[in-house]
Order: C-alpha cells, then structure tokens, then sequence
C-alpha cells in the first residue's frame, strides 16, 4: 500500500510539473514580446522596460522558471496590470462563486444519477429502465451551453413575458447575505452543470451495477436469505463505489471546463468567467494564475479520490 | 453443438441486429441527410439566394433593427445581422461534422495505436504509457485550450489538434484494457509458440478481436468532438466569425440575450447540434447492441441470462 | 423422515434461443441426515434443480412439486421462501473465490446471515461465528472472524462457506460441485469435513458433482442425471458399482480408474441439445444397448430389488447385459523398446526477482532444480497440484519461457540461448495442446485458418496444398474436413480439443506437450480424446509430456510418472511402481485423497491445514 500512496503523490507532483511548465514555455517562450503583452499595447516603453525587470525576463530561462515556481508557491500569482490587482486578490474575489457552483453542481449530480442507474439496474428492460435510459441519452447529447439557454429561456424569459419571475437571470449573490438567495440564483447554473454529468453517472451505475449483480457473491448473499433490498444496496451498490470514485476523480478535470461555460451563460462573476474575459483582453498573467490554480486544486482532489479508493477496496490494503 | 439449429455467418447476425434496431435505423437516415445538407449547402444558398455571410439589412432586419422571425424568404429566420439562418446552418454542419468525424478518426488511431502497444508489451512500456494517458486526463482541458488561443489565436487547425489531443486516451484506455486480458488468452500463447512474431500476433490474433470496441468508441466519439468544437466556438475560441459554426451562432444569439426576444436563433441551432449528438449516440448504442451481443443482457430481462448459465 | 420431496418436476427456461427443458419429470427423496448424491455431465440440468430448490430461477417455468418439511415450496410467496433461505435450507456453490463479497469481513458476512433470521445481538451473532468457524476448522478464529476473503486460501475460503451454510442448523444442505475448483487434497478434506457436519447436526446433504467416484464413496442414495432426464436412482453403492442404465455404466467405465490400462470404451457423440423436445430415451443415439422402442417411445421407470430404478426399456440392470457393455476397442501393438532419449531437462531453476514495498530484495522460486528424462515414443507424466510449478515448466521446457539456470535439450540440441531463427526451427519439433478449449482458439478465426497456422507462421506451405494438409489434419483428429471454414463458437468442447490437437501435429512435431488436455472436458469426452490421443501416440510414433492434476488420468496415459510439489521433484518412477509403492509422503497423500476408500472414512490422513496469507 506505501508504494501506491508513493506513486498517487509522485505522480501528483509531476502534473503539477508538466502544468507549471507548459503554462510557463507557452508565456514567457511563445513568440511576441511577453513584457509588453503582459504591459498592454499602450504602455510606454519606460513601463515595459518596467515590467521585463519585475518578470525578470532578462535573466536565463532556467531560472525564470524556478522563480517563477518559487513565486506562484509562496502565493504571488503575478500582477494583473489590466485590473490594476495581484492576480490572487482576482481570484480570490471569484473564488466564492466557482466553489458554490462547483460544489453544488457535484452533489446535484451525484443524488440524480446514481438513483437513477440504480433503479435501472434492478428491474432492466422494463419502463423504468427505458426512461433511465432515455434520460442517459438525451443527457448525454445535449451540449451544457444550449441547456443552460433553453433553461432561461423557458424558466426565465416566459415567465417573465407572462408576469412572474420564476427564476432570475443570472448573477451570483453571496452566500453569507442570503443564503436563500444564493441558492436560488444558483439553482439553473446546478442543474445545467449538472445535467449531463448526472446521465454519466446513471449510465455508469447501471452498467457497473448490472455486472456485479451476476456476480457469485450475490447469489450467495441471495441463497442466505436476504430481501432483495439488502441485496441490492449492501452487497450490490457497495461493490461499485470504487468505479464509482475512479470516474469522479477523472471527472473533476472536466467539471471546472463546464463551470466555465455556465458561468459564461448565466453571467456568474466566477473563475470561469474571468478566464474568458482575460483571453479576450490578452491579460497574460491572469491566464497564468487560473491556469495553476485549477492545476493544483485538480491535483488534490484527485489525491483525495485515490485516498478514498483505498478506504472502499481491502483487497489494496492487504 | 447440435446441428438442427441453423448457424448463421457472424457477419450475417450482425446486420440483421442492427436492421432490426429502428431507433439506430432512423438515427442512420438523419445522419445521412445531414451530410447531405452538409455537402450541398452551397447548393441551398445558391437556391435561396443568401449566402452564408451576406447581411440583408432590408428584408433581414425589421424596422427597429431586430432579427426577423421564420417567414416565406427566410425559412428559419434572420441574425441580428440580417444573415440567413437556414444557410448558415447548412455551412455550419460541415464544421461541425468535419470537426467532429475527423477528430475522432484520429483519436481513434492515436487511441488504437498506444492502447495495443501499451497493453501487449506491458512492462515499463505500459507504465510510460498508461502514465502518459493518466497526465493527459489530468489537465484541465479548457483552460489549456484558453491559455493556447491566447498565444496563437484561434483557428480550425489548434480546435483540431486540441480536441485530438483530448479525445484519445478514452480509446487508449479501452483498448488497454481489452488487449491486456486477450493477451493472457492461450490463443496467443500457442501462435507465440509456433513461432509467431510480435508483429504477426497483434495484427491475426489481437486486432480482429478489437473491431467491436473500435467501431462502437469512434462512433461515440463523434457527438463528444462535436460538442466539443461547438463549446470552443461559443466561448469565441473556434472557429472565427463570420465562418458560420453552431456553437459561434449560439454564441450571437447570446450576446446580449438576444435570443430571448428571437428564440430561432437559439431553437434552430440547438436542435441541430441535439439531433446530431443524438443521433450518433444512438447509433454507437446500436452498433454495440449488434456488434456484442453479450452487452445484450443489459437490455434483456435479467432472467435471461442467469437461466441460460444456470442451465448449463 | 422425508426432509425433502420432489415430485415430477419440471423446469423450462425461456432464453432468447428458445426454451431450454432443463428438468423433465423429475422426482425424487432426501431422508433426514443423509447424504443424496445426484450426478452428472454438463447440460444435465443438475445445477438447475438446486437453483430450482432454492428458489433461484425467477423467470423459468416450474411445474410439479418440491415438498420441504411438508410445504410445497413451488406455492410459497417469495417472502417466505427468502425466510426459508439460509436459514432452514443453505446452499454453497463451486467457486469459493468469488462467492465470498470482497470488501466484507467474513465475520461480517456470517452474523449479516446469523441475524437475517435471528433476532439476536451483534455480539452475540459474533460469538457464534466464532464457535462454527472454529468448528469447521479454521485456527485462531477469533482473529481471523476480521478478515476478508482474499486473505484466506481456496479451502479455507469453502470451509467459511460450509459455516456461513451450516450456522443456522439447516435441515437440508445443498452442495453445488463445493469440491471441483478445488486442489485433490483439500477436496478430501473439505467432503470429510460435510460429513461430519452432516453426522453432528443430521442435516441432510444434497451433493451434486460430476465426479462419479465419489459419490459412490459417500453417497447414501445418488441420482444420475443425463439432458435433464432422472435416468438412474437408487442406494449409492447399487447404482455405482452394478449400475442399471447403460449411460451410467457407460460413465464409470469411460473414467480412467485406478486399474485401467490402454484405450478407454467411450461413449460415442454427444449429448443433446435442451432445446430440443425429447419424444424417445435421451440417451438413445448414443446407447450401446440401444433397441428399436428405446427411439420411438419414452422409456418406463424400472424397479429392481436392490432398491434401484432406472428410466430404460432394458428389463435387466445394464451391467449384467453384455449388449449394454460399450465396445472395448482393440488391444494395441506392443511398443519397441527405445533408449533414444528426446527430452532432457537438467536442474531448471526459476526465479523470479522482484523488490517488495520496503525495498527488500524478494525472490518467488517458482522452480528449484528440475531434471527428468523423456524417452521416444513413450508418455512422461507430471503431476502435481495447483502452483507446483507444472505448467511453468511445461512452457520453460516449450521454449516460452526462458529459465534462470539449468539446460533443456530436446533431441540432443540445447534450447536455451538460441537465436530468433533457431528458436523458429525447434519450433517444429515440440509443441504444445492447451487445457482450455475455450481460450485456446482464436473467436474470431475460422477453424481452418486455426490450424493452418502453423505454415503460414513458418511458411512451409501455401494455398491449395496448406488447405490440403489441413483438411488431412482434420481427419486425422476426427473433425469433419467440410467443417474447414466455421468457427470456434460452432464446435463442442472435445471438438475444440480435438482442433487443438491437430494444429500441434502441424508442423511433424517429435514431441507434444500436453498441459492438463482434458480437464476442463466432460467424463464421456475426456475418454474419446484420451483414446485418440493414445491413437496418434502409436501410428505417429509420438512422445509425449502429460501434466495433469488428476492422478487417474495421468496414471493411465503414461509409462513414467513425475510428482512436483512446490517447484521440485518429490517422486519419479515407471506408473506401476510409483501407484503401489509410493516412497515419498505427499505422493502418498495425493494417491489417498483419491481413493474412494480414503474418503469413505473420512479421511485423516492429513490435518486440516490452516494458514494465514496466502502467498
């Protein structure tokens, strides 16, 4: 088991590597004058001889690099010369949003699919199967961006047209003003984020699901005299939470790329969001920190996961 | 085995499935017709007289300068540039289907490729590589893709190489697996023991056993490059206006919520993108439905398949 | 007193291909404690009937009656059958490894069992679990109650089955094949173990195997089962030792027993397929004694004095009636003489390295020094049981494998250090018939591509004169040389066997090695590819490895004998010798653990072994 938890950490530390040196060759090695990209077209000159100095672009590559490692690890993100702000205080001004978004979204997802996978599992080819199914589909095909825009459109727009406001447009209201609130606004963004990732999960439950339940252990589990409830959720559903888990681990790369887009549909002032705009005003160093950030925090949960993996199989530990 | 039954071909069995699998039957059809409409949609331009880009601030626009709604000269309606819908649907499926099919083709040799390697030589190869396929699913990918645009600017070819990128480990992975336990199977060790090169076995003996897999996972991928490409193109990422895309007409209909006071422009376009993936999805389950018949028991009723074991 | 009465059962289950009849017209009665043996080949319908009992076939279509303890379990709502379950009727099945959950303690899988009847303690239910694990044999149970499965080995595993079984005081115990996955010596140990189980607590035991011999050690009544028909039934030692239905006669001697010698009488063709209605005797096709009525009407259910019955149109008891007796083939040729040694191992050792998760050096010694002698033209025997190193030596001694030190020299020409091309001549001289006919052929091939293999790999012939060798080769094995483009799927297990064997011949191999040919085949076929495998022996001058598990097999085909454990050689010897007069220990625990007699007395011969990790 040591060696596995070796190698879980050894391998966190190389994607953090990989990132942190790819984010760095494709900013201070792409062509174009990085200091005066990162100082803006009107800078003067006196500002991006400015701005060489403070990036110390002028010293050797190899030791860019490790003050640029150095610096990101003791907090300093770089400086955002658009915004006039440390990356970090940038970032941490949007942090709220993402997390709540993020958060809620996974547990929204994970309390819709897993039932459902479960409840197809149990009884395939019947009604209750096909629906799953069906919800698997069309989950799995719609694209979270069209969701999101139909999901205004008729949740928002029409009520609106006729009267009422159902739900609100879009925007982000902290959680520490109004917890009502702020579940609220984000009840559209959840579902959106949530939908597709949720139909992943069903399909993945039945499948995994169906297999065990032709496994020898649960006839003997059946040939003992439990109810088939018991069968299904103790014996049944404990054995898939280790695939379970794995799927989650690969799904969190995947989950800050859709809180991008819905925080660009529902107008939420997240990281996403950010990001977005600062490739649209060529704002460098921001790029850079939310690049890293969502690096790292990838690479921690995915630690996490691993972690749980060893908590769910006794087969690792022995 | 009992010869009064009738044995038919493998080949024979397997069209006869899918024929009978109406969903993936009609999914077919809309597939095929959308590659038409893709292929002749200079031909719908030229009939209606729009091309993809042209403005028609007269008849396109109404008064207040509002997109106009589906009406006789406009079939699906105009932008808020006056452009014709329709026409720019048809454009923007060569994109889409372009992207899509050509990604996935390539993601599946990438995929078919380190999956075989990875999985029949095993060793310190497949830790390289299995590594090499955990890193990649590691990044995240959007923002990568956001930290390149910023660099390069966007263009078909980095969507292409981005998606591509992306998309193979699914299939590496997934082949891994397969070749790893056909590996074991004693058909390989009796071809390594008359002799067989390493060669000679991964192409007779382990290749023909994975064209189920490969068929099924390239057809699936298809819907996820697509949505893909048209993600990138809605975060202005893709595919450059005014070059017609689904994702970049979305995109529009979303600046300023414009789409609210003219839903065609989001109704047409989301559709199309939704019928596409489903379509494909749909398929690919039908393919696999056809093509490995022992999946068929997650359809079936349960009993079916225990009795057919307990009877033996 | 009757524990359990089945009454003309009958069990069809609609699959996609059609109705399979897995049981027609079945009946029969388990006493209280004793043990009812019901045996048979695959496809006989045995496995169903205990699923059937149980009630575990939701989905098939049930008519008759199963009497328990005086209720028709057939009527009896799935809530009280689930109460029935486990509690006064348990059931342990053949594959230990995988029936136990994974991720579940053992100690937590027995009180889960104790307390979904009992409404008692978990404290409580811990302590039973402790005294029956005890019971059954396992040391140190109050540690061990808090392992998991994968920490026990394949006997310990079937003996916490037994107790999870057997907790609740069962009247009635059905054992699925609880012994086939099993190593020769535990089996003994764990049938010895259900006896006394079943002499302590006077729970009754419905075993159902394959394994013939068996039964007729320990079986008070046996039933012998053929394409879902009760064909013979009656007191275990009657049925087994003069049997009345010629397919049981034709059973017991297709079994290579302790005394056999030379080709095996077989029961030619095969058994029927379940879908099919039956409108005369089952058996009919392929019955010696077969007359004119047994192929147009269902045969009568005979009684004779000793208390047997049998479903058959003979009026006598089928061992007494020559016509029944399968046809003993002709004596063989006496074999020169031959000192021409093809085979020569020297002191083969394998080891693998390998660092363990401290960084210490750990080396596993699969092989520690090996040596034998084949001579030409005779059959060298290897036995031994799971993980002696057997079939690794087989692939060493194949050429797949290279060895750490040590020679092997086939036909005087050392095999290892050869280069890429030489390695591809000697292919031509030894080769080498795999255990499972399932995996050893490529699905997706046709057959005759199969077999053609070996000149397309060694470009010996091409086109129509490979299509030529290769449609000799099937005749040669038995295949029908029209079958040259089917594939895998459409042929049986011994014809799969069968296709394996002819790609071996191939190439005009010298030597042929065969690891564990026939054991994953039914009795009635393993008898026709011994046969013929003795056949080819004799016309080919062939020599022959034999690798084995099962002593009587390996003691019929071969002139000499090796016995492996633990990676070494513990015995050598011609086959006579080594059966009558074994020198070393083990081979003569292997030889007790199967003799019938051995298991009638319920063993003793060996303590019941209890260790902790398996390695």
């Amino acid at each position: 088991m040591i060696s596995f938890v070796a190698s879980r950490i050894g391998f966190a530390a190389l994607v953090l590597v990989m990132l942190s040196g790819f984010v760095f060759t494709l900013f201070f090695v792409a062509p174009g004058d990085p200091a005066r990209i990162v100082a803006g077209e009107r800078a003067t000159e006196a500002q991006v001889a400015m701005v060489r100095e403070n990036l110390g672009l002028d010293r050797p590559i190899v030791e860019q690099y490790f003050s640029f490692v150095g610096r990101s690890l003791s907090g300093d993100l770089g400086y955002s010369y658009r915004n006039q702000q440390p990356v970090l205080d940038l970032i941490k001004n949007r942090m709220p949003a993402t997390i709540s978004l993020c958060v809620g979204a996974v547990v929204l997802w994970l309390m819709m699919g897993i039932p459902i996978g479960i409840m197809s599992a149990r009884r395939p080819g019947s009604l209750a199967d096909r629906i799953g199914q069906g919800f698997v589909l069309i989950g799995v095909s719609f694209p979270s961006f069209v969701l999101g825009m139909a999901a205004l459109y008729f949740l928002y727009f029409v009520p609106r047209q006729a009267g009422f406001t159902l739900f609100p447009p879009g925007g982000y209201r902290p959680f520490l003003d109004n917890p009502g609130l702020w579940a609220w606004h984000l009840m559209l963004p959840w579902f959106t984020l949530a939908f597709t990732s949720a139909a992943i999960y069903a399909r993945l439950t039945r499948g995994q699901l169906l297999e065990v339940l032709g496994e020898d252990y649960i006839r003997t589990a059946r040939a003992k005299g439990l109810s088939e409830r018991k069968v299904v959720y103790k014996h049944g559903v404990r054995s898939i939470f280790a695939p379970l888990t794995t799927q989650l681990g690969a799904d969190i790369a995947a989950l800050l790329g859709g809180a991008l887009v819905t925080e660009q549909v529902f107008g939420l002032q997240g990281i996403g969001s950010l990001a977005v705009q600062s490739v649209q005003t060529l704002d460098r160093p921001v790029i850079i920190g939310v690049v890293l950030l969502a690096g790292f925090f990838i690479v921690i949960a995915n630690l996490i996961v691993d972690f749980l993996y060893i908590l769910l199989d006794p087969r690792i530990r022995t | 085995m009992s010869t009064e039954i009738k044995q038919r071909g493998s080949l024979e069995l397997t069209m006869r499935r899918l024929i009978s699998d109406r969903a993936g039957m009609v999914s077919m059809l809309f597939i095929i017709a959308l590659v038409a409409v893709a292929v002749g949609a200079d031909a719908i331009a030229a009939l209606t007289g729009h091309s993809a880009t042209a403005q028609f601030l007269n008849t396109g626009l109404t008064p207040t300068g509002l997109p106009v709604p589906p009406n006789g000269e406009f079939l699906f309606g105009t932008d808020q540039l006056g452009r014709d819908v329709l026409v720019r649907l048809a454009h923007g499926a060569r994109i889409s289907l372009a992207i899509g099919v050509v990604a996935s083709l390539l993601a599946a040799i990438i995929g078919v490729t380190v999956g075989l390697v990875a999985g029949y030589f095993g060793g310190w190869i497949d830790v390289v590589l299995g590594r090499l396929m955990d890193l990649v699913m590691s990044i995240p990918v959007l923002l990568c893709m956001l930290s390149l645009v910023a660099v390069f600017g966007p263009s078909v070819s980095l969507s292409l190489t981005v998606i591509v990128f992306f998309s193979w480990t699914t299939m590496g992975r997934v082949i891994r697996g397969q070749v790893l336990s056909l590996r074991e199977r004693e058909f390989v060790v009796a071809s390594r023991s008359m002799g067989a090169g390493h060669l000679s076995i991964m192409f007779t003996d382990i290749l023909p056993n994975l064209g189920a897999p490969i068929i099924i996972y390239t057809t699936m991928m298809v819907p996820t490059s697509i949505i893909f490409e048209a993600t990138l193109s809605f975060l202005g990422l893709g595919i450059v206006p005014p070059a017609p895309s689904w994702g970049g007409m979305l995109a529009e209909a979303a600046n300023n919520s414009i789409y609210m006071f003219a839903w065609w422009l989001v109704l047409f376009p989301g559709l199309a993108l939704l019928f596409t993936t489903l379509s494909f999805n749909i398929l690919g389950d039908a393919l696999r439905d056809a093509l490995d018949p022992a999946s068929m028991r997650h359809r079936a009723p349960k009993k079916k398949k225990k009795s057919v074991r307990a009877a033996s | 007193m009757t524990v359990l009465s089945v009454r003309n059962l009958n069990i069809d289950i609609p699959t996609g291909d059609g109705h399979v009849h897995a049981a027609r017209d079945v009946s029969f009665d388990v006493e209280a404690g004793e043990l009812f043996g019901i045996a048979g080949e695959s496809g006989s319908g045995k496995s169903v009937l205990s699923q059937a009992i149980m009630g575990l076939l939701p989905g098939a279509i049930i008519s008759g009656e199963i009497l328990f303890e005086g209720r028709n379990l057939l009527t009896l709502s799935p809530k009280d059958m689930q109460r029935l379950r486990g509690n006064r009727i348990a059931m342990i099945s053949q594959d230990p490894l995988s029936s136990l959950h994974p991720f579940y303690t053992i100690g937590a899988q027995i009180t889960e069992a104790i307390r979904t009847h009992r409404k008692i303690s978990q404290a409580e239910a811990l302590q039973e679990a402790i005294d029956i694990l005890g019971r059954v044999g396992i040391h140190d149970p109050e540690k061990r109650v808090h392992d998991y499965p994968h920490q026990f080995s394949g006997g310990m595993r079937q003996r916490v089955m037994i107790a999870m079984a057997i907790v609740l005081r069962p009247a009635l115990l059905i054992a699925d094949e609880p012994t086939t996955a099993l190593d020769v010596t535990v089996q003994a140990q764990i049938i010895s173990l259900l006896n006394e189980m079943r002499l302590e607590l006077g729970t009754a035991i419905i075993m159902v195997t394959h394994d013939l011999e068996l039964l007729s050690s320990i079986a008070d009544h046996a039933m012998v089962m053929y394409a879902g028909n009760r064909m013979e039934m009656g007191p275990g030692e009657a049925v087994l030792t003069t049997p009345a239905h010629p397919y049981t006669l034709g059973l017991l001697r297709s079994s290579p027993s302790h005394e056999s010698r030379g080709p095996l009488p077989s029961i030619p063709g095969q058994p029927p397929s379940l879908l099919l209605d039956q409108k005369a005797c089952a058996f009919a096709p392929r019955c010696a004694a077969a007359m004119d009525i047994c192929r147009q009407e269902r045969p009568p259910l005979r009684d004779f004095v000793d208390g047997t019955r049998s479903l058959c149109w003979l009026e006598e008891k089928a061992a007494n009636t020559a016509a029944a007796l399968p046809a003993a083939p002709e004596e063989p040729k006496a074999i020169e003489q031959s000192s021409d040694i093809v085979v020569s191992v020297s002191d083969v050792r394998l080891t693998y390295g390998g660092r363990s998760l401290f960084g210490k050096n750990i080396n596993l010694e699969v092989l520690k020094g090996v040596s034998l002698e084949l001579p030409r033209g005779k059959t060298l025997g290897i036995v031994g049981e799971s993980g002696c190193g057997k079939s690794t030596l087989a692939r060493i001694i194949a050429g797949l494998l290279p060895p750490t030190s040590g020679d092997v020299t086939i036909e005087g020409q050392s095999v290892i250090g050869l280069d890429r091309r030489e390695w591809i001549e000697m292919r031509k001289r030894v080769q080498m018939v795999f255990q499972d006919p399932f995996g050893s052929l490529n699905p997706r091939r046709r057959v005759g591509s199969i077999i053609g293999d070996p000149f397309r790999i060694q470009n010996v012939a091409h086109g129509a004169a490979r299509k030529n060798k290769v449609r000799d080769l099937m005749e040669i094995v038995g295949l029908n040389p029209e079958h040259y483009n089917r594939f895998p799927s459409e042929f049986s297990g011994g014809q799969r066997q069968r296709i394996g064997i002819a790609r071996a011949l191939a190439l005009n191999p010298s030597i042929i090695i065969f690891d564990e040919p026939v054991s994953a085949l039914d009795v009635s076929i393993q008898a026709q590819i011994l046969n013929l495998i003795g056949r080819l022996q004799r016309e080919l001058g062939l020599s022959y490895l034999f690798i084995s598990h099962d002593l009587a097999v390996v003691r019929h085909v071969s002139s000499e004998i090796i016995v492996m454990k633990a990676g070494q050689v513990v015995e050598r010897g011609d086959t006579e010798t080594l059966y009558h007069q074994p020198q070393h220990p083990y081979t003569r625990e292997l030889l007790a653990a199967a003799d019938p007699d051995y298991r009638k007395s319920g063993g003793g011969f060996a303590d019941p072994l209890s260790q902790g990790v398996t390695p």
